[in-house]
């Protein structure tokens, strides 16, 4: 074991890690220079139930219908080796042979297997790797399940996309199937962006597992098919993406993650963020404790966080105790650029303050409002 | 957001309670809408799971979809409910005498239906529900007044993307325009913190304290359409799924149904009383002069459509064809730019969000010279009388700027020099419309000296452009070859949610 995984499983402690994801490496894109963030998801540290024993909402929460809902349109597009989604990705792909070979990759191992996910993973590659040794124009693959695995910060992490195609050209697809519909041919779109950053991390796990074997990454296609429900019903449809913007973005985050020995360096000693479960299970770890022990880290809070992060809500009520402008949103954050806290902003617009050279407009301004308000206030407007 | 409102939200975080932000109401509020508030399903596109709604905050109605099979049935209601009340808005009509040869006389209905929802994502919603209605089939009594309902949904939900319209209002959108919180406008988004911001309750300290305890997840639910996930795991997951057991073994389902009515009226019933608090919160406001104008334009559409259903009655298509999106985007920009205009005329709080902006100024004037005249093209003079305002607003105004003031509504002005003196700033106008001819002057369009006027920058004259008809719009921009068919999913409109 490294020092720096020593490092990270000191600040988790007793709990077992909860390794990254595609959704986390997601999060990892909308808020990059969050180091708390960066720095729990690295430890493998269970957010939610961070956040559960802060007594904090739980935006992120799962819902049991959603899911079922979700798999139910999986299952359906799936069913039959793939029947139904054959036609799709021919079309979206320009497949011109009618034979795909469908594998299910999800039935590999047995229960009692303790690590199925390495099995599966060492399957996967094997038929990605002989498929992509092989004369391309034979082999027409659907892989369901596959399981990709992705270094990110030294660490091996084990992602799942739904389906890799393989097209005779001899490029890689990957295939997402999302069940947020698509109505009359207009997806939400801020879905349809947190599905391709899932996508991106999928193909540069890809990526990564066919120049290990020295073969050319590029042949994992930057194009991306989402299947989704057409409309209001259960009938698929397959749209294809660039996400190219996505894969770069993506790849600065992954490289930008190495500065954690930097990170850990500036923890004080002792530093951890175990919730110390007893006997019970129940954590017994004081809360002060642990908002203590968070605030030893820099977190980058956006009123945008409680749609990708457990935490959202600490960080938050950390933000308005230091009077942030990012609590009220990016418009007065924008409106104020150049001053730090609100605090200060209004000592200035009292005048209890002198601004510095570079803050005189902005207090100009400000001041200039005031007096406006109050205005309005003795209804002389 | 202007300036102003940010400063007010700075001062909101650290008194910790909202501030006023405008005093007048610049919507019409009915005296009799319809609150509705509604529930999907987790998961499918547009499958309802309850609709609350009704005239009265006492007696409002729960329809509840079934877990599984048709929701024709309910909705069927849905539409009885919605179709009743708008019919309620035909009854009398008013006679408009001819204007010119464009307008002809005609009836306008006294009334137009006015729905409160809780926030713009359930507008989104009826949107959606809209889309998946009203191409559905007409076979029978219940499947025609579904479609009718439909029609009535895109036709609410559209006009809810006009500025200024009052058809379908998420309040707090509307509560957002009254009163400025110390939390996040993504926050303002939930109607009950903002709620808590705006009119906390007695035993609490302020607003943002009220407002932390309403995030408590233990009480905190959220005002639809979406429900909680923990609302989904821990209650309608297992009634669901008690409800298919009793399904699958023929058993008898209206247990379930009961208890599942029981469950979302709980569910619901905190959210509906705070509708109606916003409602009294906004009603208690004094509405702007303009909002009857809007409400005049509101009644319009509302016949027009009425109008388009009785003799027409096709369905809106899925997607607007070029011109009909073009045109559609002019009418909302009109929309947005006589709504700006007329609330700059009507409401200090506006004036003075463009005095911060840079689009208005205000200040005292100081001379005003009642004689000047002009030589206008013929020989004759005209009169043009000016004045110097002195302002300590920043102006970032060019001399040549058309102005308005709320002062003096009919009356135009011009910018002719600008002159900075200390911290103030002297601005010269003239007088150019509202003033009357030579012989005739208007004195009362002179303001007196020492009165102190906002001067906004004067609203673009607008033309509604002109548009190709559909048999010279390109065949690119959808015009012919005609009857194009329209890519509708009746056949797919099932019920295999």
């Amino acid at each position: 074991m490294s020092s720096l995984d020593a490092r990270l499983s000191a600040l988790r402690g007793t709990a077992p890690p909860t390794p990254h994801n595609a959704r986390t490496l997601a999060a990892l894109n909308a808020n990059p220079s969050c180091d708390r963030r960066s720095l729990i998801d690295a430890a493998g540290i269970d957010k939610a139930a961070l956040a559960a024993h802060l007594g904090l909402p739980q935006p992120l929460r799962k819902s049991k219908l959603a899911l079922d809902y979700g798999l139910a349109f999986e299952h359906k597009v799936t069913a039959q080796a793939g029947a139904p989604l054959v036609p799709l990705l021919r079309q979206a792909l320009g497949l011109t042979l009618s034979e795909v070979a469908y594998e299910d990759l999800n039935s590999v191992g047995s229960d009692e297997d303790k690590s199925p996910l390495k099995r599966r993973y060492s399957r996967t590659r094997s038929r990605i790797l002989s498929a992509a040794h092989r004369r391309p124009d034979l082999h027409r693959t659907l892989l369901d399940h596959p399981v990709l695995r992705l270094t990110v910060a030294g660490h091996q992490v084990y992602l799942e996309p739904d389906i890799v195609a393989f097209q005779n050209e001899g490029a890689f697809y990957i295939v997402e199937i999302k069940s947020f519909p698509v109505i009359h041919g207009q997806p939400d779109p801020a879905k349809v962006a947190a599905a391709l950053t899932q996508a991106a991390a999928y193909v540069l796990a890809m990526r990564e597992l066919l120049a290990d074997d020295g073969l050319p990454p590029e042949r994992v296609s930057e194009t991306v098919i989402l299947i989704n429900p057409r409309n209001f019903t259960q009938h698929p449809t397959a749209t294809t993406y660039n996400a190219r913007q996505q894969i770069k973005t993506l790849s600065r985050h992954l490289k930008r993650l190495r500065r954690l020995p930097e990170l850990l360096d500036k923890l004080p000693p002792g530093t951890t963020f175990d919730l110390a479960p007893g006997p019970d299970k129940n954590p017994t770890r004081p809360r002060g404790e642990l908002t203590a022990a968070l605030a030893t880290v820099q977190a980058s809070y956006t009123t945008s966080c409680r749609h990708h992060c457990d935490l959202a809500f600490h960080c938050r009520n950390e933000a308005r105790h230091q009077g942030r402008f990012e609590t009220l949103g990016t418009a007065v954050r924008d409106d104020l650029a150049g001053i730090d806290t609100i605090t200060t902003a209004l000592a200035l617009t009292d005048g209890r303050l002198h601004p510095a050279r570079d803050q005189q407009d902005i207090t100009q301004a400000l001041q200039q409002a005031q007096r406006i308000y109050e205005d309005l206030q003795t209804d002389t407007a | 957001m202007s300036l102003l409102t940010s400063l007010l939200r700075m001062r909101a975080t650290a008194t910790g309670n909202a501030l006023r932000a405008s005093h007048l109401r610049h919507l019409h509020l009915s005296d009799q809408p319809l609150m509705l508030l509604a529930l999907k399903r987790t998961g499918p596109a547009a499958r309802p799971l309850a609709v609350m709604l009704g005239t009265d905050p006492y007696r409002p109605q729960l329809l509840i979809a079934p877990p599984s099979g048709s929701t024709t049935p309910m909705l069927a209601a849905l539409a009885d409910t919605v179709t009743a009340y708008i019919d309620a808005c035909q009854r009398h009509s008013e006679y408009l005498p001819a204007v010119s040869d464009n307008k002809p006389a005609r009836r306008r209905h006294t009334d137009a239906p006015q729905i409160l929802v809780p926030n713009p994502q359930t507008v989104q919603h009826l949107k959606d529900l809209g889309d998946a209605l009203r191409f559905r089939r007409a076979d029978d009594q219940n499947s025609q007044s579904v479609q009718r309902l439909g029609h009535w949904l895109t036709y609410l939900t559209d006009r809810a993307d006009i500025p200024g319209s009052a058809a379908l209002i998420p309040l707090t959108s509307f509560l957002g325009m009254h009163w400025v919180t110390g939390q996040s406008p993504q926050e303002d988004d939930d109607l009950a913190t903002l709620l808590a911001w705006i009119d906390p309750p007695r035993n609490t300290a302020s607003g943002r304290d009220a407002a932390l305890k309403t995030e408590n997840p233990a009480t905190h639910r959220l005002a639809g359409p979406a429900t909680d996930a923990a609302f989904d795991n821990d209650h309608l997951a297992p009634l669901f799924d008690a409800h298919a057991r009793t399904r699958t073994q023929g058993r008898d389902q209206t247990r379930t149904l009961a208890e599942l009515e029981r469950l979302l009226a709980a569910y619901m019933q905190p959210t509906w009383d705070l509708m109606w608090h916003a409602y009294a919160l906004l009603q208690a406001l004094p509405e702007a002069t303009g909002s009857t104008r809007r409400w005049d334009h509101e009644r319009t559409a509302f016949t027009d459509e009425c109008i388009h259903l009785t003799q027409d009655g096709r369905p809106r298509p899925a997607r607007d064809q070029a011109v009909a999106a073009a045109v559609r985007l002019a009418r909302m920009e009109h929309a947005a730019a006589a709504f700006a205009a007329e609330r700059a005329a009507d409401d200090p709080f506006a004036r003075a969000e463009l005095r911060t902006t840079g689009a208005a100024f205000g200040g005292t004037v100081t001379v005003i010279d009642s004689r000047h005249t002009l030589r206008g093209p013929t020989g004759r003079p005209q009169w043009r009388p000016r004045l110097i305002v002195s302002t300590t607003d920043q102006l970032r105004m060019e001399p040549g700027q058309p102005l308005v003031c709320h002062a003096h509504r009919k009356a135009a002005y011009t910018i002719c020099d600008i002159t900075r003196r200390g911290g103030d700033t002297l601005v010269e106008l003239e007088i150019t419309a509202g003033m009357g001819p030579a012989a005739r002057p208007n004195h009362g369009i002179l303001p007196e000296p020492g009165a102190f006027l906002v001067f906004t920058i004067a609203p673009d004259h607008y033309r509604m452009p002109e548009f190709p008809s559909r048999d010279e719009t390109p065949w690119t921009h959808g015009g012919p070859p005609p009857d194009h068919p329209d890519h509708t999913d009746e056949d797919e409109s099932d019920e295999s949610q």
